[in-house]
């Protein structure tokens, strides 16, 4: 009698229990924690998974050889050799070549020799310091992309003190390399998120486009300042609210000017592009931010298919002529 | 097990009703969350996302006509005029919490408040 009362009891709280449970999710997704951030990839069918897997194989490849917080990496290794020329693999060959491509159209804005400056600075930590006037003109002094020779697999510093430093770009180029891997499998419905190198494979399975939050300056992390609809392109965003330190009321973020040594002084809070490729999302997103809001919105709106959207400092958003309704404010 | 109904057995009982109770309040009552976004659907699909928290006047537009008019005010949202023939959406006191919705029946259209987490978005950068 007992046990059937408690059985009725208990169907009972389980069907009311049951009652607000949520429909499993139809996709399938795996994060992790590669190259100082998280990472996610979500693909929108299980038999997808075992790609997932493939996918974080990539990353782990590719942050072995471009890592500088790897003493091990490809990357490292050219900095340690003192001037001498390294072999490296020709993976990072290729990404050195098109970085310095980035370097010569950026004139410098973008810099991948800035390593010696950005380890000064070191955002990654949680003094509340800063570097010494002295230590900034002697990293500045060793800022130079023309100092890197590469000839075939062989990569040469000309400055023995300089650092290369790939931070800014790497992201970009192995979340590029990770659609490629999959659309090779076939895949036409993904996303692939590297601590904010946004890449989207395609539409979403029912057709319609993905919605990418534009994170709010300073507010809490994932919390959005407008959304943009996008199918098949990558969204990426380079702010001052990343990384920073707060020092006697003034805030230093980690986007470094190559010229001063310290932190672009404009009223830009972020840039966020939308374009093809990630890697050029990465170069675009940094050199729009050096240039300000003016000059940045000129240069996009010069380029084809490569939209953007601007912060600046009163929190208002700029957005790019081609972008229209897919950018919406919230 | 010859006894039908013991003391033993109330007790369980009253144990249970309490637990479905506070579960129940926690849900309906303290579990209230207020929202962040509204998100308002046509016909099923999404026709917009919008700030709880910015004062604004959405209208549904199908073809050239306004068919509802949503108002987002002071943290709640609230339908504001509609063109169906009962216009019980309007009657519907304004949403704030996390969940709560307004359904327009004859139009196909649904206004839900929702939090941070799940603006629908699929990723942030």
């Amino acid at each position: 009698m007992r046990k059937i009362k408690c059985a009725a009891v208990c169907a009972l709280l389980f069907a009311v229990l049951c009652g607000c449970g949520t429909p499993a999710p139809e996709s399938v997704t795996k994060s992790g924690f590669y190259f100082d951030t998280v990472i996610q990839i979500t693909l929108y069918a299980d038999e997808q998974e075992p790609l997932l897997d493939g996918c974080f194989e990539i990353a782990k490849r590719y942050e072995e050889m471009f890592s500088v917080s790897i003493a091990t990496s490809e990357i490292s290794r050219i900095n340690q050799a003192a001037g001498k020329p390294v072999k490296v693999s020709s993976e990072t060959a290729r990404l050195i070549q098109k970085c310095l491509e980035y370097c010569k159209l950026s004139e410098g804005r973008f810099d991948i020799t800035i390593g010696k400056l950005s380890s000064l600075w070191n955002f990654s930590d949680e003094s509340d310091t800063l570097p010494s006037e002295k230590d900034i003109m002697e990293a500045k002094a060793t800022v130079d992309y023309r100092n890197v020779v590469l000839d075939g697999n062989r990569v040469r510093l000309k400055n023995p003190d300089a650092a290369i430093d790939l931070g800014g770009i790497a992201k970009g180029y192995i979340a590029d390399r990770m659609k490629e891997y999959l659309e090779e499998n076939s895949v036409t419905s993904g996303l692939i998120n590297l601590g904010g190198n946004v890449l989207c494979l395609g539409t979403k399975p029912d057709g319609t486009d993905y919605r990418i939050g534009i994170q709010k300056p300073f507010d809490e992390r994932g919390a959005p300042a407008a959304t943009v609809d996008v199918a098949d392109r990558t969204v990426v965003s380079s702010g001052i609210y990343e990384r920073y330190r707060n020092v006697d009321g003034k805030l230093y973020h980690h986007i470094l000017n190559p010229d001063t040594g310290r932190p672009y002084e404009n009223n830009l809070l972020g840039v966020t592009v939308v374009c093809g490729s990630s890697a050029d999302g990465d170069g675009l997103s940094t050199v729009c931010f050096a240039l300000g809001l003016e000059r940045g919105m000129e240069l996009i709106e010069r380029l084809e298919s490569v939209e953007a959207v601007f912060i600046t400092d009163d929190f208002a958003l700029h957005g790019t002529s081609g972008i229209g309704e897919d950018l919406q404010e919230l | 097990m010859t006894k039908g109904f013991g003391k033993a057995d109330y007790m369980f009982l009253g144990a249970l009703s309490f637990l479905l109770l506070v579960w129940t309040a926690w849900v309906y009552g303290f579990g209230k969350e207020e929202g962040d976004f509204v998100i308002i659907t046509k016909d099923g699909k999404r026709y917009g996302t919008y700030s709880l928290k910015k004062e604004q006047e959405i209208e549904v537009v199908t073809g050239k006509k306004t068919t509802n008019t949503i108002w987002i005010s002071g943290g709640q949202a609230d339908m504001r005029s509609a063109d169906c023939p009962d216009r019980r959406c309007v009657h519907q006191k304004a949403i704030s919490a996390q969940g709560e919705t307004i359904v327009c029946l004859p139009n196909k259209v649904v206004v839900e408040i929702i939090g941070k987490e799940r603006a629908d978005l699929d990723a942030v950068t």
